[in-house]
């Protein structure tokens, strides 16, 4: 039996890990903290407690001390929150502050005598662990999207609003772009990446005006960045970013094992390669055997 | 000014080994520094002037002496190797508690400087654990460091754009992996580095008692592991290309919409 | 120190002599220790402590022109240029590299060049492309740099020349290896050419087009061109026609593939396509290609004159086996060895002059 769930969401409702919560409950109590616009959504996902939140710092360096005192008053035995950069920021320092264990980027949570078991990739998603907390507190963060948001409504919810302290004065924000020129690579939802195949910079620039008709990002194998084609930002693989889109195109990536490390979590993985014997065929949901620029030149057509 | 940098080795290969423990095994296994840590030392060279000191710190084993001495040729000025078999096995919070006692130690620092997170656990909660410790704030995920008059200048990435802070230090940053070049030892370097040695804690030393550290002061257990890598999916291999396109059309538009 | 990658590679040697038969320096030398496979099992030794890094060990580990022959024939893909340039760095760091190593050095320290000379400025303004002369060209070789620039205006492209034009760093690499203080170079190099903001850098020297192309960029020193070799770029001109053909001359010549053409971007046919546009008639020596015989770097000539100079009279000798009477080369570097060692009745042919004729 668990005894209650607390949901930190303090920058924006994620629904799914609320539901995820909800259900793993199992009718204990659930508190959501969350931005005062989104405290009538919590409660139709199915938080018993709203704390709808105001005046929440930019900066969440400036929250620990305020949520360790809610938690500790409010006695939560389970502490979750959205895998973003912010709350894997926050997270870490409020396990410490109440000394409890922590899991990072969870892929799934699963009830055990009252214990939250925690299940993470790790490695590149080469290894897979699942993960017991051994302090009172049990904490993790979710890899958002990991769960679908299901509404059950939560008729007597209730709903408290809290106004933040000041925060510690120690953090100034100066300034905040979010012109993005791309979406960072761990967050899009297409990814399109470049082997050594496609074969120059321009080659590149061909996949980056697909990317951008498709409102994805570009990404690269270490082969075509050591090549010089792309910069390092782009490198999807063991010694770059992770990434795990809803559809990942391979063109002309022969597929290494330290390139299938960083995006074998992807949902569909599509390659494009002239080799019909290239590895990466046995790791994608479907193939094309065929010319990267041919395809690309085609799909850019019908794209515009 | 006093810089800390937090460095780890991690494997170099995809082929991973763990023991009984679910523990890396890092023994026969080719390391590397991560690559993240890398771009946080090259931030603190960059930012170094000459009355400026950079200490550079790692937890493993004792074969991390040589790889040490390599980052003094590469600039640092002080290299620290936490290194006891009590260690072993420590989830983010036992590290981190060991790394701020080193840290506590090793004497009071204006900047402390991490990679946003390893990759081969990829949990990136040492930094801010190490931070909350000793209780100075933390930026995560930083793009790029600036000193000025005592404070640090920060441009963080974030899903929704980039951040610009300012922060009196004390301070810890974890840097993003494609930031900063490490550079390469140079001879003048190696020629210094030569009359230096590898400082070594254990845990003696920084007086944590094995309760308190490795497996035994962990909060975390891992109860299984699955080598589940990777994952063959044999989809169908279209050779038409008209056929391909259409195919793959329909599948980015189903995720577009 | 030399590091485990390196040793790993010196260590992976099996013995098996067949880097014997192709190691330029040792087949003038005779010399066992002139082997790659000798010069990976006495640092494999020195890691064992069964010898010492001594100044005889790193004359040694000088006496090789990193031609990469052993890499590229290597039956277990192992790669003694990497050890070698590290056993280099240990020489320097410990002086104990040989005096006229460490002279060289010093030039460098000073003018930027091994010659401890001012490079002599070619400086022109254009806008097509950016062309690097290189400190070999310059300093030694300076008709094949007039050459090429009298080719590229012949074919209408505006060419730029940077006064002061920044040494790449590959001949400081070749004395101590990859180190910080070549980095520097690279990005002063790298910086220079980006304040152009010209796209296509034409780069006469491949050693320079080596360092760049393959090195730059994980030093983060990354140009914001494209970099190209000399002899694609002005082959290509051949092909699209800017370019006219020239009488056959009536000499039978054979193209020396140099080091780095040879087996760092296994560029074969612009080479040749150029010795027929300067009207030669073709033959080929028996060691070509990726294969070709290296006949020396202009560093290792100014250390080991007498060596090199064997060398260069052993890719002679290749070329007194084939009917031809001229070498042909588009590379500064080879230009100058060979020219050390001429025989009677033949002639070396800096291709670029020979087709701005």
């Amino acid at each position: 039996m668990i005894s209650d769930i607390c949901v930190l969401c303090p920058y924006g409702l994620d629904a799914g890990l609320l539901t995820k919560a909800v259900a793993l409950a199992n009718g204990a109590p659930v508190r959501a903290f969350v931005p005062k616009v989104e405290a009538d959504t919590a409660a139709t996902f199915g938080a018993t407690y709203v704390h709808a939140l105001t005046n929440v710092p930019r900066d969440e360096n400036s929250l620990v001390t305020w949520l360790k005192e809610k938690i500790s008053q409010y006695g939560c035995r389970i502490v979750l929150a959205p895998a973003s950069i912010q709350l894997r920021n926050l997270m870490p320092m409020l396990a410490w502050e109440l000394q409890s264990g922590l899991t990072a980027d969870c892929t799934d949570l699963t009830e055990k005598d009252g214990s939250i078991l925690q299940t993470r990739p790790a490695f590149g998603n080469s290894l897979v662990a699942t993960i017991k907390t051994l302090s009172a507190v049990q904490m993790a963060t979710v890899r958002p999207g990991t769960f679908p948001a299901l509404p059950c409504p939560c008729d007597n919810a209730q709903v408290t609003e809290e106004i933040i302290a000041a925060p510690d004065g120690r953090i100034t924000v100066i300034a905040t772009e979010t012109g993005m020129e791309a979406a960072p690579l761990n967050h899009a939802r297409v990814i399109i990446a470049g082997g050594a195949g496609i074969g120059s910079r321009e080659g590149f620039e061909k996949l980056e005006a697909i990317a951008k008709k498709l409102g994805g990002a570009v990404a690269a194998s270490r082969n075509a960045v050591d090549a010089g084609f792309a910069p390092y930002r782009y490198q999807v693989g063991m010694t770059g970013v992770t990434v795990a889109p809803k559809l990942y195109i391979a063109v002309g990536i022969s597929g290494a094992v330290q390139h299938l490390a960083g995006m074998s979590g992807s949902e569909k993985i599509i390659a494009i390669n002239t080799d019909p014997k290239a590895p990466i065929f046995d790791y994608a949901d479907y193939g094309i055997v065929a010319d990267w620029e041919t395809v690309s030149n085609k799909l850019l057509e019908e794209l515009s | 000014m006093k810089i800390l940098v937090c460095m780890k080795a991690v494997p170099s290969t995809g082929q991973v080994q763990v023991d009984g423990q679910f523990r890396l095994q890092r023994d026969g296994a080719k390391l590397q520094w991560n690559i993240a840590d890398e771009a946080a030392l090259e931030a603190a060279l960059t930012l170094k002037s000459a009355e400026d000191t950079v200490t550079v710190l790692t937890m493993g084993p004792a074969k991390l002496e040589d790889p040490l001495r390599e980052l003094l040729a590469r600039g640092a000025d002080r290299a620290i190797l936490v290194s006891d078999p009590a260690f072993a096995g420590a989830d983010t919070v036992a590290t981190a508690g060991t790394i701020a006692k080193a840290a506590e130690f090793l004497g009071d620092f204006d900047l402390i400087l991490c990679g946003r997170r390893a990759i081969d656990g990829e949990t990136g909660q040492t930094p801010a654990m190490v931070a909350a410790a000793l209780g100075i704030p933390c930026i995560s995920n930083a793009e790029s460091v600036q000193l000025q008059n005592g404070a640090v200048f920060v441009a963080r990435r974030l899903e929704s754009g980039t951040v610009l802070l300012s922060v009196p230090c004390p301070v810890c940053v974890s840097m993003c992996e494609y930031t900063y070049t490490l550079r390469l030892p140079g001879i003048m370097g190696m020629r210094r580095a030569k009359s230096k040695t590898v400082e070594l804690l254990d845990s003696a030393a920084l007086g944590l008692s094995p309760q308190s550290c490795g497996l035994k002061g962990s909060l975390t257990k891992v109860i299984s592991m699955d080598s589940k890598f990777p994952g063959l999916r044999n989809g169908p291999k279209e050779t038409d290309l008209n056929a391909g396109t259409d195919a793959l059309l329909a599948m980015l538009q189903e995720v577009v919409k | 120190m030399i590091s485990q990658n390196a040793l790993r590679h010196a260590e992976k040697c099996r013995f098996c002599f067949m880097c014997r038969h192709l190691c330029p320096i040792q087949l003038q030398t005779g010399k066992e220790v002139n082997t790659p496979r000798a010069k990976g099992l006495l640092l494999s030794m020195v890691n064992k402590g069964a010898a010492e890094f001594d100044k005889d060990m790193a004359q040694t580990m000088y006496e090789c022109l990193i031609c990469d022959a052993c890499v590229n024939d290597c039956a277990t893909g192992y790669q003694p240029p990497l050890y070698i340039r590290e056993a280099r760095t240990e020489a320097v760091v410990n002086d104990l590299a040989p005096q006229a190593v460490m002279q060289l050095i010093e030039n460098v320290d000073a003018t930027g060049n091994i010659y401890g000379v001012q490079k002599p400025s070619f400086a022109q303004e254009g806008s097509d492309v950016l062309v690097y002369i290189g400190e070999v060209a310059a300093c030694k070789v300076p008709q094949m740099a007039e050459g090429l620039l009298k080719v590229l205006a012949k074919a209408g492209v505006s060419a730029k020349v940077l006064d002061n034009e920044p040494a790449s760093g590959v001949m400081l690499a070749d004395l101590m290896g990859y180190v910080d203080e070549v980095a520097q170079q690279a990005k002063a190099c790298a910086a220079a050419i980006n304040a152009t903001g010209i796209k296509t850098v034409v780069v006469l020297d491949s050693y320079d087009a080596e360092i760049m192309k393959q090195r730059y960029a994980q030093w983060g020193a990354e140009i914001n061109a494209e970099i190209i070799t000399a002899t694609a770029y002005v082959a290509k001109l051949i092909e699209d026609g800017k370019l006219a053909a020239k009488a056959a001359c009536g000499t039978l010549g054979a193209c020396h593939d140099d080091d780095r053409l040879a087996r760092t971007f296994y560029e074969f046919a612009p080479i040749r396509a150029i010795a027929k546009a300067a009207g030669y008639q073709l033959t080929e020596m028996f060691n070509k290609e990726r294969l070709a015989k290296s006949c020396g770097s202009a560093v290792a000539l100014a250390y080991m004159p007498n060596i090199v100079t064997k060398v260069a009279a052993g890719r002679w000798d290749d070329l007194a086996r084939t009917e031809a009477t001229a070498m042909l080369t588009a590379s500064p570097e080879a230009y100058l060895c060979l020219s050390q060692a001429t025989p009677e009745g033949k002639q070396v042919v800096d291709l670029y002059s020979a087709l701005a004729e």
